[in-house]
Formats: C-alpha cells, sequence, structure tokens
C-alpha cells in the first residue's frame, strides 16, 4: 500500500511554476529597465562600495602547478615534484589610478594549492573606483603575530586547514611561505625538500630579533585598471611560478639545501619568492 | 538590400506544385489507408503508472518510474509474400512520451491497401539521419524542441530511450542526494572512421492470426505494447544497486540488448475516445 | 579549387535568392578543400551577420550573462585568454581548456574528443553544458522568438522570420565559418606574397619537419585531426579524452591534434591548459613525455620517450611557430560585433 519512497514532485512542481513565475516577472521589470536607459553609463557611486577577486593561480614554471606526481625541473637542473605550496598575503592595499591608497581592513589570508576555494580571496567593501595597484604581504605581520587568539580567525587559525601547519608552536611565529616535495636529488634519505619560511622579526615580550623575512609585494595591474562598481566586481588573475622561489636571485639545489626551517636561513629563498608574483590579467565582470 | 524569400521563386512553387499533383494521382491510382498504432506502455503484466506505483525487476529491486520515453522510426509494413512497404523517412519518426498521451497513438499514412502480416521498426534512431544535417532534424528530431531532452550535446547524438525514476535500492554515494536512478541509451556507431558503440535496435513484430487489412481512405488500428521493465530484465538482469545510472557508457549495451524485446503486438485496435490524444503524424509535429 | 568551390556556389545563386553580395568566405590558396559541406549551408551576409551577432549575445546563457565571445576572445585566436580550463557561467569551472575558433571548415571533428562531427552541432555542447552556459537550445530559441529584433535578422538570412534551431545552428556556423586565419607571415612566405622568415625561423621550420613535430601538425592546417596520446603525464587528472566518446580502450588519453595557427598567442596549451608557455610545451616534447596507456608511437622511438631536442632547437621551433601568428585574423574588425 505505502510506498516504501515517494515522489515529492507535485508540490516542487508548483514551488518552481511560482519562482519561475517570478523570475519571468522579474526578467521583464529587468529588460524594461535596461530598455530606458539605452547607453549604460560606467557610474562610480562616491560613496558605495563593491568587491574584488585575487585570484592566485600557482605554476611552477610555465607548466600548471598539481600536487603529487607532476614532474618539474628547477634552475639547477634537478627534478622535482610538489607536495605542498601555501602562503600567507596579508595587508592588501589597493591603489587607484589618481594614487590614492585603499587599505583592506583585517585582511590575512592563507593560498593553499590543496584547497582550491583558497585560490580565490574575494575582498568586500571596496570603495568603487578603478584601481592600477595592488600590493600586499608575502606573511603575517608582527603585530598579528602577537596578537590575542581571539583575533587569530580565517587563515590565521591555525587548527582549522588540517594538520598542513603553518605556525611554528616553538618560536611563535607563523610559516609565511611552506613549499615542499620530492626529488630525486635530495639529500635526505626520505628525498623530501621542505622550505619552511616565516620570521617576523622576534622580540616578543623581550624575546630575542629573529630575522625579518615580511616582504610587501607592489603589482601594477597594467593596461587595463580593476573597476570596482556595484555590478561590477573585478577578479585580478595572479600567476605564481613557485619556481622563481628555487631560481632567479639565488639558485636553490635540493641537493645543497634539501631543507629550511628557521628564519636565518630562510633569505635567499624570501629573496626569490618576492618576484613570484605577476599580474597576468584583469576581467571586469 | 535585395533579399528575398527561399519560398518565392514562382517556377520552384509550379514545380512542386505540379510533383504535388503527380504525388496525389500516384496515391489515389495506388489506393491507400492510414495505420494507427496504439503504443501502451506497461511495466510486466501491470499498467505503467508514473510515480505512484511499485514495481520489482528481476533482480528483486523495487522501483517506481516517473519518465519513460523513446524513439521509434524507419516503420516496414510486410506482407504475406514477404514484400515490404517502407513508410517514407521523413514521416517516420516518432518520440512515444509516457507522460504525452498524444504521442502514445501514431498514424502512418498513405499506405498501400492491402493485408499486412507485420509490422518492423528502428528503436531509436537510424545512424544515418544521427549523422544528418541540422536541417533535416526537424520535428521530434529537432534538438532545441521536441527532442530537446533525447540528445547529448557533448557526445553528439540521440538518445534512444529514456527511463528515470526512485528505487529505494539506489546507493546514496558519491554525490547522489536521492534514490534516483536513470537509464539514458544511446550511441549510434559513430560516423565513418570514428567508431563509438552502436545501440541502435530493430523491433520486428508478427501480428500473428490477425489480418491486418488496410482499406482504402480508412485507417485501421492495431496495438503495440511496450514493456519498460525490459530495461531491466532479459539476457542482463540489472541491478539498480549496482548500475542506478546509465547514460551511455560500456553497460548501456546490455539494456539496449535488453530492451530489443521490449515490443510485442497488440492485437487490433478500437478508435481510442476522445481525450486520449489526437494522434500524430510523421515526425510528431 | 577555389574556382570550382566559387562555381558551385554561384550554380546555386539562381535557386536561393538569399543575396551572396560579400565573398565572405575564400578557400586560401595554400589550403585544401573544406571538410564542410558549404553547400548545405550557404554563407550570405546576412547570414554571417545573425551568426556574429549570436556569438556575441550573452541571451545564450542561462541568466544572459555570458556569451561565445566570453570564452573565444579574438585577440587570443577565440581561445580563452589566460585560463587553464575555461570560466563558465556563476564562474563555474569547466574541465577542459577553449579551443580556438580558426579555420573550422577544414576541421573533421569538434572539441578535444571529437564528440561532435559536425560543426553545426557544435555550439548545442556550450549552450547546455552546466559549466558552461548552463541553458537550453530550446530555451534560447524561445528567447530569441520573443526579441524584438532577432526574428528580423532571422528573415534576412533565412527568408522568414521563424526563429527554427537548424537557422539558429546554421547562422552561428556561417559566421564560425568566416573565422578563416591565413595571413600569417608564413602564408606570406609560402604563398610569395612578401614575406619573409628569418634565418633562424627558416631553420625552427626545418627542425619542425626534421623532429616530426609536422607527423601529427600537418599539412598547412597543422593538424593531420586525428586523436593521439601525447604522453602527458596523468598528475593533472585522468581525462579520458577520446576514450570518454567511443567508450574504445584504445582511445583512452587521446585527444585531438590541435592546429598550431596562432599558437603564440592561444596560450595556456593541452586539453587541460597545464602549460603556459611554448618553452613549456617543448620541454615536455622533450622531456616530460610520460608512458601512459596508448601513448603515440611517434614519441616512443627506439626506446627513448619524447623527441630529443637540444635548448637552441626548441627555440628555433618556436620562434617558427610566431610565424603562424596572423594579425590580420586577431584584429579583423568584420569579426566582432559592432
Amino acid at each position: 500500500m505505502s510506498n516504501l519512497f515517494y515522489f515529492p514532485l507535485g508540490e516542487e512542481t508548483i514551488i518552481s511554476m511560482k519562482s519561475i513565475l517570478s523570475f519571468v516577472v522579474a526578467a521583464v521589470l529587468a529588460v524594461t529597465i535596461f530598455s530606458c536607459s539605452k547607453t549604460e553609463v560606467d557610474s562610480i557611486d562616491p560613496n558605495g562600495t563593491g568587491g574584488l577577486t585575487l585570484e592566485f593561480d600557482n605554476y611552477v614554471g610555465g607548466t600548471n602547478m598539481a600536487l603529487g606526481t607532476a614532474q618539474y625541473k628547477n634552475t639547477a637542473g634537478e627534478s622535482f615534484t610538489v607536495t605542498t605550496f601555501n602562503y600567507f598575503v596579508s595587508n592588501i592595499e589597493l591603489t587607484k589610478e589618481d594614487g590614492t591608497v585603499v587599505k583592506v581592513p583585517n585582511s590575512y589570508y592563507l593560498v593553499r594549492e590543496a584547497d582550491p576555494k583558497s585560490l580565490n580571496v574575494s575582498l568586500t567593501g571596496i570603495p568603487q573606483a578603478n584601481y592600477a595597484k595592488v600590493a600586499f604581504t608575502v606573511g603575517v605581520d608582527s603585530l598579528k603575530s602577537q596578537a590575542p587568539v581571539t583575533e587569530r580567525t580565517g587563515g590565521l587559525d591555525t587548527g582549522s586547514y588540517g594538520t598542513d601547519n603553518m605556525y611554528w608552536s616553538w618560536n611563535s611565529g607563523y610559516i609565511f611561505m611552506k613549499l615542499e616535495g620530492i626529488s630525486p636529488a635530495s639529500t635526505l634519505s626520505s628525498k623530501a625538500f621542505q622550505y619552511h619560511i616565516g620570521g617576523y622579526g622576534g622580540g616578543f615580550q623581550g624575546a630575542a630579533k629573529t630575522a625579518n623575512n615580511l616582504r610587501k609585494i607592489t603589482l601594477p595591474l597594467g593596461t587595463t585598471s580593476a573597476k570596482v562598481r556595484t555590478t561590477t566586481t573585478p577578479t585580478v588573475h595572479l600567476i605564481v611560478d613557485a619556481a622563481r622561489a628555487l631560481g632567479g636571485t639565488n639558485t636553490i639545489s635540493f641537493a645543497a639545501t634539501p631543507t629550511v626551517h628557521s628564519p636565518a636561513l630562510a633569505k635567499p629563498i624570501v629573496d626569490n619568492y618576492v618576484n613570484m608574483f605577476v599580474v597576468d590579467h584583469v576581467h571586469n565582470d | 538590400m535585395h533579399k528575398t524569400s527561399y519560398n518565392h521563386n514562382p517556377m520552384k512553387t509550379i514545380l512542386l506544385f505540379v510533383a504535388s499533383i503527380l504525388v496525389a494521382m500516384n496515391t489515389v491510382a495506388q489506393k491507400t489507408g492510414s495505420v494507427e498504432i496504439q503504443f501502451d506502455n506497461v511495466v510486466g503484466n501491470q499498467d505503467l503508472v508514473l510515480k505512484d506505483k511499485t514495481y520489482t525487476n528481476a533482480n528483486g529491486d523495487e522501483f517506481a518510474v516517473s519518465l519513460f520515453q523513446y524513439y521509434v522510426s524507419n516503420f516496414r509494413l510486410t506482407r504475406k509474400d514477404g514484400s515490404e512497404y517502407v513508410v517514407p523517412q521523413d514521416e517516420s519518426y516518432f518520440l512515444i512520451r509516457e507522460q504525452r498521451p498524444e504521442t502514445q497513438r501514431i498514424v502512418l499514412k498513405n499506405i498501400p491497401k492491402g493485408t499486412y502480416v507485420g509490422v518492423s521498426f528502428v528503436i531509436g534512431v537510424d545512424s544515418l539521419r544521427s549523422a544528418s544535417d541540422v536541417s533535416r532534424r526537424q520535428g521530434c528530431l529537432d534538438v532545441g524542441g521536441e527532442g530537446k531532452d533525447m540528445y547529448w550535446a557533448w557526445n553528439s547524438g540521440y538518445i534512444f530511450v529514456k527511463m528515470e525514476g526512485r528505487s529505494p535500492q539506489v546507493p546514496m554515494t558519491g554525490n547522489r542526494k536521492d534514490l534516483v536512478f536513470m537509464y539514458h541509451i544511446g550511441l549510434f556507431g559513430g560516423m565513418g572512421d570514428k567508431k563509438t558503440l552502436n545501440n541502435i535496435k530493430a523491433a520486428n513484430l508478427s501480428f500473428g492470426a490477425d489480418k491486418v487489412r488496410v482499406k482504402t481512405d480508412d485507417i485501421t488500428r492495431i496495438g503495440i505494447k511496450t514493456d519498460a521493465s525490459k530495461l531491466l530484465n532479459g539476457s542482463t538482469n540489472v541491478s539498480i544497486a549496482a548500475n542506478p545510472s546509465v547514460m551511455g557508457g560500456p553497460y548501456s549495451k546490455h539494456i539496449a540488448d535488453n530492451y530489443a524485446t521490449m515490443f510485442s503486438y497488440d492485437g487490433l485496435k478500437k478508435e481510442l475516445p476522445a481525450g486520449k490524444g489526437a494522434g500524430v503524424v510523421g515526425m510528431n509535429e | 579549387m577555389v574556382c570550382a568551390l566559387l562555381a558551385g556556389i554561384s550554380s546555386c545563386t539562381g535557386e536561393a535568392e538569399v543575396s551572396l553580395d560579400t565573398p565572405t568566405f575564400t578557400v586560401p590558396k595554400n589550403f585544401p578543400a573544406p571538410a564542410y559541406a558549404l553547400d548545405r549551408n550557404r554563407i550570405t551576409s546576412a547570414g554571417v551577420e545573425l551568426g556574429r551577432t549570436l556569438f556575441f549575445d550573452p541571451k545564450l546563457s542561462r541568466d544572459n550573462s555570458i556569451s561565445c565571445a566570453e570564452c573565444h576572445s579574438q585577440p587570443n585566436a577565440f581561445t580563452h585568454h589566460g585560463h587553464d580550463v575555461s570560466h563558465g557561467i556563476d564562474n563555474r569551472v569547466g574541465t577542459r581548456n577553449s579551443l580556438p575558433i580558426q579555420n573550422l571548415a577544414w576541421s573533421t571533428s569538434f572539441f578535444w574528443d571529437g564528440g561532435v562531427l559536425d560543426l553545426d552541432l557544435v555550439p548545442v555542447a556550450p549552450i547546455e553544458n552546466p559549466l558552461e552556459m548552463d541553458e537550453t537550445l530550446y530555451n534560447v530559441l524561445e528567447k530569441l522568438r520573443k526579441d524584438s529584433t532577432y526574428p528580423k535578422k532571422f528573415k534576412a538570412a533565412f527568408g522568414t522570420e521563424e526563429v527554427t534551431t537548424a537557422r539558429f545552428l546554421q547562422a552561428l556556423s556561417q559566421y564560425m565559418l568566416t573565422l578563416v586565419s591565413a595571413n600569417s607571415r608564413y602564408d606570406k612566405y609560402v604563398r610569395n606574397e612578401g614575406g619573409t622568415l628569418s634565418a633562424d625561423e627558416l631553420a625552427g621550420k626545418q627542425l619542425f619537419v626534421q623532429k616530426g613535430c609536422a607527423n601529427c601538425h600537418a599539412g598547412e592546417l597543422f593538424t593531420d585531426n586525428k586523436f593521439r596520446n601525447n604522453g602527458l603525464s596523468l598528475a593533472f587528472g585522468t581525462d579520458l579524452g577520446r576514450g570518454r566518446i567511443t567508450e574504445a580502450p584504445q582511445d583512452n588519453y587521446t585527444f585531438k591534434v590541435p592546429s598550431l595557427r596562432n599558437v603564440g598567442v592561444s596560450y595556456p596549451y593541452m586539453h587541460d591548459g597545464r602549460f603556459r608557455t611554448l618553452e613549456a610545451v617543448l620541454d615536455h616534447y622533450a622531456e616530460g613525455v610520460t608512458e601512459t596507456p596508448n601513448l603515440d608511437p611517434l614519441l616512443k622511438q627506439n626506446g627513448r620517450l619524447g623527441i630529443p631536442m637540444t635548448a637552441g632547437e626548441k627555440a628555433s621551433i618556436i620562434a617558427f611557430l610566431k610565424t603562424l601568428t596572423d594579425e590580420e585574423f586577431l584584429k579583423n574588425p568584420q569579426f566582432i560585433q559592432k
């Protein structure tokens, strides 16, 4: 008599009919409104805000990054695979075409190749304007590095992304950039390489000073400004080339330096990775 | 601008007119009638009732059907002497939908007067038409019209038989959010050296002891039963748990082999009462 | 060939009175005969104009937000600039890198897996793909029927205002067929039209043949239109390619050999857009070829994977490939919706 499983389609159909109707009404209204204003005026609401997305697209040289078995080569000629690639992006600043700088408050983001959601950093509440430059810090500034745990939310919440640790509990600081993988050239028995880059300068509560590896990256957007409007949320598509962390200014060899775990030893890689961010293009849609 | 319509060539119009008179004369001379086929979709020995009725397949799985539709095409009527009358191809494509009673009644026109002993047809759409010019895909073959839900765009071709429904046997694995099973069977074999699986089947039905007489200017009505359970039962008894969703893929061959036997002759029929649909001619236009 | 084709078209003009006032499609002197059956969908300026309007119209998507041109932009040989896999509606991400729309009259199959064998049926796939335009062809036609301008455009192109599947698809085909790229520096060189190639580019041209690139990227279209496994590692995903269509194990991991015309501007490369630069592509053929099932035998000769190339040879080949960039095609204002 009674069906073990049922079709709720009857009700759904009615609901969807309603939603279709309201959609049609909305569509008709929209068409009417748009057809009234013949030319779409690109207007900036001086008091209005909008959104902007930074898209971090990780590569190794000219080849897309795929964690696991994809094979790459560093400038030392050593082949390798990447298992982890993470970095903090913080203190984001946007510079308008007229030179005015807009600081995005409390902007701390952890970009993890393993987590596709983290590759798109969506900023909201951005004043409407044409932006010509974007700048950010790679890492977490000293103030935030010393902030109470209650202020450490999102990417700063060290417990929020599983075991992929980005925090040195022994040195009370964040790992700014982490690049790990496997290379036959590595002198470790595991054939692994691990580069954990951090160091905000230390000196917390009278503690010793450490190397300061915080770096600010400033990137002009090129010919296309990012036009933040009520209806336009631009995307700044950044190419992040992990190979540049390993080469360029200093050639890093897995054979010579399979691991870096301390701020003091990190400088050669830091001097490299300041060049790993490139703006590819801007979408205004 | 000097553009005129395709149809305003007077020479062409005259030719068409003459041609149609010739066809008409020929028809009169041949003395023809019509054959109406009434399709009755069933599940085993029970009537097919969408959604509300529960059936059991040979594997012992309970299921209900929410959608059942299929193409039949390329009709031929066989005479006692083995000769055949082939219905002109452009008038020989039909899409039978359980949800739309008017499609379950098709009319083959201009059938030469005489006694017929059987009917044969293609289950699905023949390979030639499956690969034909878009302008020859009219009526139920119009992928932007009547045939819109019976076409695969990415692996270009028609879905021949489509059955969907619910079963408690459907495993709630992967992204599956409800107990829905889907069998979408197509694949016409590809073209030239670009081969795919060929699931085109033919039905060949004998009228047995019935004398199916086509009389001049009259309609002869016959019935065909379509047993939807044959998708699941036959040379392969389909387990809904193991194969809840077959859309192309190698397993589709087994379901096509099964449904090749789903049609059976169901005797001479009377005119259907009003309200059971007007019947369709040609390409279900 | 050109003559035969033109003769074929003009002989038809007697019965079809839709005007053929502009020669919108011609076969370049160095090209073979087109594969598309031009006689069953005669190219007219009104048809091309309708097709172009449709190509640039976001009405073809579910929420009227994106048009074909979104992922097929002219300056990048009608590909999706800078994106490894193309982005569709609601910023959903597709699984494959969009292919250039150029010289389609010479293509015998479409998409990376050749799932569609007729240009006319190509637009249905992106329109109905939930990751792309997420619409149904049926709805698109309904939208166009209700539009105040389209029925007139259909009349201009096809004689009556009726908006049908066939006309919609044929108009898009007509426009896409006009996207012929055959005026690169290379073309002007081979046709003796004043194009010159530098010594390095000529060396690259020679190496292109010597190293066997031309075995697959064959002829003036720079493709043999076949499906091959070029040894891409499966580390980036296990797209079965052609095997998904034919369900034949011997077709797994094979993909259409793409044309190399405008390859200098149509990055990223490969079906999943894994390579951003031609250097990365050449490095792949030199050192990155992986032995996956159905690897093309041309990429494993005498037991060696890939094609041995020195850095200099790679650079020369890339220099040659860049001579295939056709600025006239990439900047032709007729291809854009005014």
